[in-house]
Parts: structure tokens; sequence; C-alpha cells
């Protein structure tokens, strides 16, 4: 199953996943008359400055695949999918008692305040790609197979050592 | 409102000396928090919260009571102290002051423990002990022969500025709740907690890194961090250089104690002791809690010196976020201990065998041959009784017939004494043993000062009246002395802290005024307008050349080990809802509705190769005998090992009475023993 | 408003509840721990569409703004609430009315949060908590990088 995956070496902090994010969520889908759109489509992903190290990192649900959010949740309004993991929330199940929002280790449970009902990332359903990582320009946000996202990596630091190796053997 | 009064007022319970209000309304009295105490913020535990329900429990002691062939007799104050004053110099003619016994305790104030002592030994008497004794008693060798100075370095709020936490045989969770605001405070920012502990407790909980060492092996743990900081070179070198001796020593003696063989020792990874030992020393400040896992042991003292050595090593003391924490137990046992309630020591920690202190002491208080050597300890009383040695024993404020190790045998001994007074409360099991009952006001039905663990001297005032004919310590102190010739003539206890100013340099500053502020002063404060000192050691320590002094100790293991007829290993220690011997918290009904009964934990393969269930009565031998307890099967702690809580009685019938040779601490956290199920039940 | 509980903090000390008894006669949170390695402190939540203020035939129990309110004399101790509340948050008392976390309305700040030793108990919005996490995770995860960053 393909993830949404982290790289904050290269988020810039541009915000283009959150305005993504929150255009697919709206009711027209497109960003010019979403904006007027009321009430305003919310965000599902969030871009974080770390002050300490200078780094901005995106954070978006991680659809665990053990959900705490699941898990706690009292009325069924949180489902997990058994074969992909995804987490969804139904709103109409929801009575917002934001126990999943206690749950929730990295914060991603937000909260729609005129429906009174809890808001989570769904993975868009309706997309290929999840708008998020599809609107990165960076790549900071990938969608891939975990295994992907790791040979990647692999292959990345496999470059620098054989630079390194190369550049020793030069000398 | 107008029918309200707040008084401020010292929690009751342990030693972080919590700050609240008793409120005083029409009809009761009731608890405000005290959102400005700089140690709790307002946030208390839950004895904290229940504290006031013990005031006005139907079994508190409200006359003098005298054993008579008929049973108790209520009896009058007066003839109350002229029996005791009578029976003092009765043993005094026939036995010699000698024969006489002083228990204080460190649940008085500062001013009662003060004139305990001096009474005590006015009398000529040297037996004088309270009940730091069996909690505290090697950290005060110890850590004077390293620091000069035994007590804790840091205040508790100063936890905040630690990189990094380590934990050893302290369960601060449960027993020191208000120490784990400030670690997770630490925590937030960054630090690391590491906590030694052979159990899985709620303080394991908050830890990053938790070594579930065996029974009884700290030194081994704690040697081989030393070497794996040594070899790897992550000592502080100019702090050792410049400001310890002994080093060398040391660095000969961990050597050999290479981390697998620490590791085969403790029984937790090799790389969990490396980690340990690196987390510890690279932090730029790092913290020491400990506690009774550490102290009552046969060689607490050697483990107490591992601790100090450690942090000598690194160089983490005399700063911010770093130190030494010896959690205290009772509210007042720093207190008692720097009164001179100590057989060791008179006040000010002059020595007992410093004669030259002695006679200055002599001077202050007009006396001419005050007793010079070691008396009889908390531990020693008893069994002096059995001997017929010691025959009449004066007890304030202390339940020993339930706290003592081995306590079935101590009950025998204390029998055997020809005249035994208690000033308590209420009728505790020791109480119950006595000739004469007197009874005592509560703290909040008196006034005077505690102090905490952090050596924060704090004014307690008086909230309410005792109840009955209950007095507070320290009028019957100053109406006994009286009646036995000694010159008492005090106002009130302002004037007694003043004599104690005069007597312990660290107080010298101390006045009630000053003790009455919020949060109090902690001491050293040699003067009136000195500050008071947080942080001790910053610039040199207390001992010679102003250099700390590194002992090396060797590990031994623990006296009781495992045997073909006592295959398990029985460790003790608190619960959150209790409190020591628990003749206050057992009388508490929040309290005892959560936790009504003793319990034993039983790991489950134990459980299942002796045959036990949840929640069935077990019984538990060891060498001196046999009780019973609610059996719960749990694998809060390994195979091997059993965990019994000491707030009810039966638990110290069965401890271990072996002690430390040099603090005479019983080692109260390890017996073998077996289990089984109770029969018939 | 609401009490937020934060388990990671929580170490089973009982506090709240014995604070909380002793302010309303009977505890209106409770801790619970599981398998000995962790705990978990309950109070009513104040759900936002809450269950116990729907179901109320009286209008007892009533939807405010961020809490739930309690009219004890509309109360006719029915018990639909204590069915419908799915945190086992509402009790009924033997003597009085329904036993439901209240806020302690003549207090600032509930005497749970006050007392909590460690600050597991939170009176706050739920929301910021929930962004305070977020901080912590995206915290530790520049963490990670900035570390193979300085010794890169």
């Amino acid at each position: 199953m393909k993830e949404i995956l982290v790289r904050p070496e290269r988020c810039m902090g541009c915000r283009s996943c959150e305005i993504a994010c929150a255009v697919e969520h709206s009711g027209t889908k497109s960003l010019l008359s979403a904006v007027a759109e009321k009430p305003a489509p919310r965000k599902r992903v969030y871009v974080e400055f770390v002050p300490e190290y200078a780094i901005s990192v995106p954070m978006a649900c991680r659809h665990c695949e053990e959900a705490p959010c699941v898990a706690v949740c009292p009325t069924g309004a949180l489902r997990q999918d058994e074969v992909t993991r995804v987490v969804t929330h139904s709103p109409e199940a929801c009575i917002g008692c934001w126990t999943c929002a206690a749950a929730c280790n990295y914060g991603m449970i937000g909260r729609d305040r005129v429906e009174r009902v809890a808001i989570k990332c769904d993975r868009c359903p309706d997309l290929e790609v999840p708008a998020c990582a599809a609107a990165c320009p960076t790549g900071a946000l990938v969608f891939k197979e975990v295994e992907e996202f790791s040979e990647a990596k692999r292959v990345e630091s496999a470059l620098k050592m054989a630079r390194g190796v190369a550049a020793g053997g030069s000398r | 409102m107008a029918d309200e009064k707040l008084v401020p007022t010292v929690c009751p319970y342990c030693a972080l000396g919590c700050g609240f209000y008793i409120k005083l309304e029409e009809g009761g009295t009731g608890i405000e928090y005290m959102l400005d105490h700089p140690t709790n913020e307002g946030a208390l535990c839950p004895k904290g919260n229940a504290a006031l329900e013990i005031l006005s429990h139907p079994d508190r002691l409200r006359f003098p009571l005298l054993r008579t062939e008929g049973g108790w007799k209520r009896i009058s104050w007066d003839e109350a102290l002229e029996r005791l004053a009578e029976e003092i110099k009765k043993t005094i003619k026939v036995h010699g002051p000698g024969a006489l016994g002083f228990l204080g305790s460190a649940k008085c104030t500062n001013e009662e423990n003060y004139l305990f002592q001096k009474m005590a030994r006015l009398l000529g008497s040297k037996n004088v002990d309270c009940c730091a004794r069996r909690c505290h008693s090697p950290t005060i060798p110890a850590l004077n022969r390293a620091f000069g100075a035994a007590c804790m370095t840091n205040p508790i709020s100063d936890l905040e500025n630690s990189g990094c936490i380590f934990v050893i045989g302290s369960n601060f969770a449960e027993n020191h709740p208000l120490v784990a605001r400030w670690a997770l405070r630490a925590k937030d920012r960054g630090a690391k907690i590491v906590v030694a502990d052979p159990r899985l407790t709620p303080t394991t909980w908050l830890a990053d890194l938790h070594l579930q060492i065996n029974l009884g092996t700290d030194v081994a743990l704690l040697n081989g961090m030393m070497n794996v900081i040594i070899e790897e070179g992550l000592y502080d070198r100019k702090f050792v250089g410049e400001r310890t001796v002994g080093f060398e020593e040391l660095e000969e003696k961990v050597r050999g104690f290479t981390p697998k063989r620490a590791a085969d020792i403790t029984g937790v990874s090799t790389g969990a002791i490396v980690r340990a030992a690196r987390i510890y020393a690279r932090s730029p400040a790092s913290a020491i809690i400990y506690s009774m896992g550490i102290t009552q042991h046969s060689h607490g003292t050697n483990n107490v010196s591992a601790c100090a050595d450690l942090a000598l090593i690194c160089g983490h003391l005399g700063r911010s976020g770093a130190g030494l924490y010896p959690l205290r137990g009772q509210n007042n046992v720093q207190g008692a201990c720097d009164m001179g309630v100590l057989a060791d020591f008179y006040p000010g920690s002059v020595s007992v065998n410093d004669a030259e202190g002695i006679r200055r002491i002599e001077e202050a208080w007009g006396a001419t041959s005050l007793p010079i050597g070691m008396g009889m300890t908390a531990e020693t009383m008893p069994v002096a009784a059995g001997d017929g040695n010691l025959r009449f024993l004066y007890v304030v404020g202390e339940d020993i017939v339930n706290s003592d190790s081995a306590s079935s045998r101590g009950r025998k001994e204390l029998a055997n004494l020809d005249f035994m007074a208690v000033q308590e409360i209420f009728m505790t099991e020791t109480a119950e043993m006595a000739d004469l009952v007197l009874p005592a006001a509560a703290w909040a039905e008196k006034e005077g000062s505690y102090t905490s663990s952090e050596r924060r001297v704090q004014w307690s005032p008086k909230a309410i009246e005792p109840p009955g004919e209950a007095r507070s310590d320290l009028s019957t102190i100053v109406r006994l002395a009286n009646l036995l010739g000694l010159p008492f003539d005090y106002a009130g206890p302002e004037e007694v802290l003043a004599e104690i100013g005069k007597m312990v340099k660290s107080y010298a500053g101390i006045t009630r005024e000053r003790a009455e502020g919020r949060g109090g002063v902690i001491w050293p404060c040699p003067f009136l307008d000195h500050p008071g000192t947080p942080i001790l050691h910053r610039d040199e320590f207390c001992a010679p050349q102003g250099r700390a002094r590194i002992v090396p100790v060797d590990y031994l293991p623990p006296d009781e080990e495992r045997s073909l007829d006592y295959p398990l290993l029985l460790t003790t220690g608190r619960i959150g809802l209790h409190y020591n011997a628990g003749s206050m918290t057992r009388r508490s009904i929040s309290l005892m509705k959560r936790a009504p009964e003793l319990f034993v934990e039983v790991n489950p393969q134990d459980a299942d190769r002796w045959g036990i269930v949840d929640g069935d009565l077990v019984e538990v031998k060891t060498r001196r005998g046999e009780v019973w307890a609610r059996g719960r099967v749990t694998t809060r702690q390994e195979a091997g090992v059993i965990f019994m809580p000491f707030h009810f009685p039966q638990t110290n019938t069965i401890t271990s009475d072996v002690i430390d040779p040099e603090a005479r601490i019983p080692e109260f956290k390890v017996a073998a023993c077996r289990i089984g199920k109770m029969k018939g039940v | 408003m609401e009490i937020y509980a934060d388990s990671d903090r929580c170490i089973l000390c009982h506090a709240c509840v014995v604070a909380c008894e002793r302010v309303h006669g009977e505890a209106r949170i409770s801790v619970e721990a599981v398998r000995d390695r962790a705990c978990v402190p309950v109070a009513c939540h104040q759900c936002d569409a809450a269950p116990c203020a729907i179901v109320c035939p009286s209008g007892a129990l009533a939807q405010e703004a961020s809490t739930v309110a309690f009219d004890a004399e509309k109360c006719t101790r029915c018990g639909l609430c204590i069915i419908a509340c799915p945190l086992g948050a509402v009790d009924l008392d033997t003597v009085s009315m329904i036993q439901r976390c209240d806020l302690c309305p003549d207090r600032e700040v509930p005497v749970c949060v006050l007392t909590c030793p460690t600050e597991a108990l939170i009176l706050g919005d739920r929301f910021e908590e929930t962004k305070e996490m977020r901080r912590r995770a995206a915290l530790r995860i520049a963490q990670s990088h900035a570390v193979g960053r300085e010794r890169a």
C-alpha cells in the first residue's frame, strides 16, 4: 500500500500542500471558487515550523496500522479499512467527544466548529495521488510504497558514498 | 466570603513540603489549593487531598491514658506527667541514664525535636534516635564523607532544568508524586529519564530507558556505568581535577567492572548499561534521584557512595539542573536530623565523638557533662530492651512496632521494658503496648517549623484546636522537663527556633517571620539577610580543602539469597494511596476505599507454579514468620520476585533484620521467601 | 472548555478522584489502570454533539457552546443519559441527582485540574493541545534530521 511519506529536509514551508488539501475538500474543488465558499473549506494536512532546528515538517495523518483514534472512538465514527488501513471518519456518527484528539500522538484530528464534528485526512479517495503530495513542488511529501521510499533514500545515500569514495580515489 | 478563613499549612505526609490552605468555614474545614507555592504550585497528591480526614477521626486520642490491670484508665495531665517524671527519675536512680531511651519523630516540628533531644541529653542519656534510621541513615555517613553535607543538593523544582534525570531505587511517581511534575517538565524540554528499578512502576512509565535490575545490585550497575564513562572518557576531567580527591582509586576499582560483568550481575543488557551511562554523562546537567531502594539494604551506605561517585566524576553537582536528590520520607525528617535527634549527632551535625563540639554545646546549654559517644539507635533500642539494658522508652509520634523490621521479635523485646510512654495522635500498635499514652496535637493543631527534603524551612501555623485534652508535643515536653528540674523556659516555638539558630549554623538566619513567608527559607541561611541557598556546593564542598571525596565501593550481594526452601525474593515499598506504617492513611476513608487491604504482587509465572489465582489469599513465609495477603497476579515484577507494601502491620513482621554495618539500617528491601495459597480459604 | 487528559503524564495517583470526591461527595472522575502499563483518567468530555443532551427528555441536560449544562430541577432521574453516554461518564447517585462532571462551576479551574501533580489534566480547548501534540511530533522528526545534519 502506498503511504503519504515525509522528507522534512526537502520542505521549504511553502504550504502548497495545505492549500491543495483545503481545495480538494471544498465543495467546488477549485481554488478560485473555494476561497469564497461558506463555511470556508478546511485543510487536513499541517506544515509545522520547528524553530529549534529551523526545519519545516509537513504533517499528515499516518493512517497507523493499529490506529489509536479508531481504537478509542466510542461510536464507530472513525473506521479503518481492513486492507488499505486508511482511517476514515463519518460525521453523522461523530458526537464531538474528542477522545480521538486525545489519543492521536500526531495531533492530526481537526475540529469543525460549525458541524461540531472531527475532520481528518481521508487520503483523497477520489484521487490517484492525494492532493497534498501531488501539490508538493520539492518532493517533501511523497505518495509511495514504504519499500519504494526507503529504496529511493538508499539510492541517494549510496550515491553520496560513491561520490565520497570516488573523491578519495582521485586524491 | 466573610465567614471563611484560609490558614496556610504544610502537608503532613511526605518530605516534599507541599503547601495548601486549610479553609475554616461554618460547619467544618476544607482544603484550598496554594497556587503560588514554589514546590507544588497548588497541586496535591491524594494523601494531601485527604489530609484533613484524620483530624476529626473518632479514633483520635483525647485524654492521657494509664495502663492498669483493668485496662486503660483516663487520668489527668498532671497525674500523667508526674508519673512519667517519676519513672524517669526512678530509672536514672536505679539503672543510670544509660537505661533511658528516647525516640523522637520526623513528623514533629523542628522545635519539638530540638527540645526532645535536649531534654534527653541533659538527663544524661545518649540514646536518642528517630525513624530517619529506617529510611535515610546511609545517606548521612555516605554523603557527609563525600560532600560534607548529607542532604539534597538542589530544590525539586530545579529538576525542570535537567537534561537527564537518573532515578535509582525510587518510585517517586507513587511516593513523591509532585517530583513527577518537575521531571515531566524537563521531559517536555527534551530531557531523558532513565529509571533503574526491579519493578515496573508508574515512575518507569515516564522513563525513556528502564533498567529492570535484580534486587540489590545497584552498586554493580553504578560501577558498570562508571566503567563506561571512564573508559569512553566521558567524565568531567576539570571538575574531577579541581574539586575532588580519590579519582584514581575509583578508576582502579571500576576497571574490572566491565558492562559485561555488570550486565551479568544486574540482569540488564550490556547495551542498556552503556546507553544509560552515555545519556547521564553527556547531558549538560544530569540529576540523580534515589530513595529507599538504595538505602534499605545491608550495604546501603555503599549504594549511596556509588551514587555520589557517579555524580562527582561527571561533575553533575553545584549547578542548576544537576545534583543528587535523596528523596526523604517524612515531612520533617530533614529537620529532625538537623536538630540532632540521632544517636550519632548533636544539633548542627556535631558528631557525638567530637569532644570539642560537645563542650561548646555544654556552654550554650549551661550543662556540665553531656554524654559523649554513640547511643542506641532505633534498631538497637528494642534489642537492648530485650537484653535488659534499656529499661525505659519514651516514644513520640512513631509506630515502631509496625515500622521496625522483623517486628514480631521487636514486640516481644519491647514487652520487657519497665516502662514505656508513647505520645501519639492515634492508638497505634506501639501505643497499645505502652504503660502511659499521652494524646498529642496533630500538625494543624499546633504551630512550628518543618524542614522539607529540599531543606526548605516553613512555618506551619495553628489552624484548629486539638480534640479533647490533646496537647502540642512542645508543651508536653516543656512541662515534663520542668518537672524533671530542667530549666526549660520558652514562651513559644519562635523562642525555641531562635535558640536553634544559635546552635545550628545553617539555621542562624531563619526566624519565624522569614519561615512564614511563602515557601519559607532554604538553609544554609547563616545570617538574617541571607536569601537562603537553594543549590549547594556551587563553588566548593564542605569537606577538607573544599574538595569532595570519591569513595570507591565494592559490589556486595544482598544478605539473603534464593534457596530451595525460600525460592523467591520479597521486596517491599510504598503505594501512592498510603503512607508509611499507615496509622494515618489507614484511618482516612477516601484512601482506604481505594486501597483497603494488604496485597502481594506475584508474577504470573510464579503464580502458576504455586497455584495462585488473582484475588486468592496468599501466605508469604520468610525465615522470620508468615503472613497472608491478597494475591495480585501482575507482570509488574519479573518472575522470582514478589512485592508487598509495608503500610499494613503484617509486612514488617517478616522483613529481614540484617543491618548495614555503618548506618545500621535493616535490609527491608530483600528477604528470601516462599508463597502458597492459604488453605481453607 | 473541557478537561483534557494526557495519559502520557498520568501516574495513577488518584489525586483527582480523591479531590473530586471531597468536593462533590462522590467522585465524577475515575482513573483506570490498563494492564499495569498505563493509566487514563476519565471524566465527562463535554461532547460537542452530546448524546446525553440529545436523549434527555426533560431538557435537564442541554448542549451549550462548549459544555453540556445540567439543570437538576428539570431532571427526572430517568437514566437515559446513562445509557446514552458512550464513555460511562454519567452515574446515578442513589440519593440525589445524576452525577456528572460540572467543571466545578463556582471555581475558575476544577479541583481535579488544580490538584493533578503532573499536569496530566488540563482545562482548556483540546485543540490547543492538539496543536501542541503536532508541535511535539514535528519536533521529534526535526530532531532526528537535525542530528543527521550536525554530524554530516
